[in-house]
């Protein structure tokens, strides 16, 4: 009974935690302008997601050891260097998108100048992946974050053309007045949002911290097969309010509050408030995530203690690069810079540096020194091959189109 | 044989380097006719988002189905959005075959712009009295938007 409570507790946070300030805001300009034509790109990013997390999870699970560890072993310093320091600019670049989405959710009930509420919200940060138990930063703000199914709630209460919907989702049909080239850009951006690095360090240093074996790979899977498609559908159902709420009067999505107005429409103040919550949890939680990821893989590059299981004077580089980090995250936001912006370049960017995660993950995982009798399988390797092209690609593709389209104006 | 570097020499390279950064960074920026008008239509569109925003924010007020201060923050952001964009095309150069479509452009932008901050103004007052006002304001804003826009012709990407 206890493994199967685990199990679904670990698949709602996995939902609740799919979704972060990049997807929010991502799906929502995404959908106003292009419906759901480009679900694709999330269903695609997705598998990949699941792809990685799984291998990463099962790396952790059978090796005891979290993924940079193995890394930097495995890769040698140099090629873990760049790794480390590709992979740790863009998780920095999201931690700070995610502080800035923090205050924006929390402006949008409070109604006072993000400024003033970045400090206060990077010190509750700080104060949260210092103090707080790990259970309660992966649990509490997960299940919060379900808060989100309002969306798909207000999906459905909106009642919109599901037959035309899927239609445009299986033809991928572009709207007439949009450029090829800005469709492209997002179908990058909406993978980079879905793909991003954190998750995967996320997801394999806290299954250390769990102390998972490979007897909990199970459940490892479970959690990665069920929750992280669940949280893409979340997703999509943002980008469907967004279509049949703002799509129809040209409201191109720029903030936050915009992104709430469809629920407004669809359910009133009761499920704005829902979905005010599940803004705050959701771009909290994956702050706390960001947060703990960054420490995460500078300590365990340099083989530093890590980790919230030992006290904070038993991890003082991983507990010192938090706080250095949330310092500069919340230096940035301070000198007034668009949240939204920062957003948008993380998730853009974030598509820059996956191969750099990526592959190391798959080089370890097939390392049979590591992985013994779990070392990937043919499968496994196919799919992980596949979609290292796909991110190469998407890498690749991913600033030249930045510049064409001006970040798909 | 390699020749040192004459720090003097060096020195008068950067400065004129940055000067000359300085100055092309301070001069108003010379798009074509083509880029130009890419941007008006750019900026009538964006500006029209902001009032499309507004006007479903008010009618959504009307209804009740909106937080006074959640309205407040979209008002303000549709506002300032509109302000930042209306600056920003403002400061774009025109060649002088498009004088005349810039004055058009800069003085609907110019007016939604007016338009979105009443509509911030009643929004932060709960003046609920005021909002059918605003919203033919805003349609009839939205209609200049879009018939300056159609002048102009789509853009060309």
């Amino acid at each position: 009974m206890k493994k199967y409570l685990g199990v679904a507790l670990g698949v709602l946070t996995a939902i609740g935690g799919f979704v972060d300030i990049g997807d929010l805001v991502t799906n929502a300009q995404v959908g106003a302008r292009f419906g759901v034509s480009l679900a694709w790109a999330t269903g695609v990013g997705v598998i990949g997601i699941c792809v990685f997390a799984e291998m990463s999870g099962r790396v952790a699970a059978v090796s005891g050891r979290p993924t940079f560890d193995l890394v930097r072993e495995r890769v040698g310093p140099r090629l873990g260097m760049l790794n480390l320091v590709s992979s740790m600019l863009i998780t920095l670049l999201t931690f700070a998108a995610e502080i800035g989405g923090v205050s924006l959710a929390i402006q949008l009930v409070v109604s006072v100048h993000e400024l003033l509420i970045v400090p206060v919200v990077a010190l509750c940060v700080w104060l949260v992946l210092w103090r707080a138990k790990f259970s309660i930063i992966e649990n509490l703000f997960g299940l919060l974050g379900l808060a989100l199914l309002v969306f798909a709630v207000a999906a459905w209460h909106l009642g919109p053309d599901w037959g035309a919907l899927t239609h445009q989702a299986t033809h991928a049909a572009k709207p007439h007045d949009e450029f090829w080239s800005t469709y492209a850009y997002y179908a990058v951006a909406l993978f980079g949002a879905a793909m991003t690095p954190y998750e995967v360090f996320f997801f394999s240093s806290g299954g250390v911290e769990e102390g998972w074996t490979p007897d909990d790979i199970g459940v490892m899977r479970a959690n990665v097969l069920i929750g992280f498609p669940l949280g893409g559908m979340l997703s999509i159902a943002i980008s469907v309010t967004a279509w049949v709420v703002l799509g129809p009067l040209n409201i191109g999505v720029d903030s936050l509050g915009q992104v709430g107005l469809p629920v407004a429409v669809a359910l009133g103040k009761i499920g704005l408030a829902i979905a005010l919550l599940g803004f705050v949890a959701a771009t909290f939680g994956a702050a706390c995530e960001t947060g703990l990821s960054v420490g995460y893989s500078v300590a365990q590059y340099f083989g530093a203690q890590w980790g919230k299981y030992v006290r904070p004077n038993e991890a003082v580089v991983f507990h010192v690069v938090i706080l250095l980090a949330t310092i500069a995250a919340a230096a940035v936001l301070m000198t007034d810079v668009d949240p939204v912006l920062i957003t948008e370049m993380s998730v853009v960017f974030s598509a820059v540096a996956l191969p750099l995660t990526y592959l190391p993950i798959l080089v370890v995982a097939n390392d049979p020194d590591y992985m013994g009798e779990h070392v990937n399988g043919r499968f496994a390797n196919v799919l992980g091959t596949v979609f290292l092209v796909a991110v190469v690609a998407a890498a690749v593709a991913a600033i030249p189109l930045m510049i064409w389209t001006r970040m798909g104006q | 044989m390699r020749t040192r570097a004459n720090p003097a020499r060096l020195a008068a390279t950067l400065c004129a380097l940055a000067l000359t950064g300085a100055a092309v960074g301070c001069a108003p920026q010379s798009p074509d006719h083509s880029s130009w008008r890419d941007q008006a239509y750019e900026s009538l569109d964006q500006v029209s988002s902001s009032c499309a925003t507004a006007t479903l924010l008010l009618e959504q007020m009307q209804r009740h189905r909106i937080f006074g201060k959640y309205a407040q923050i979209v008002a303000l952001n549709a506002e300032t959005n509109a302000g930042k964009v209306t600056s920003k095309f403002g400061a774009e150069q025109p060649v002088p075959s498009d004088s005349a479509t810039y004055q058009h452009v800069t003085t609907a932008l110019s007016d939604a712009g007016d338009v979105l901050s009443q509509v911030r103004i009643a929004v932060v007052r709960r003046d609920a009295a005021a909002y059918s006002q605003l919203l033919r304001q805003l349609s009839r804003t939205s209609d200049e938007l879009s018939k300056v826009e159609q002048q102009i012709g789509g853009r060309t990407g």
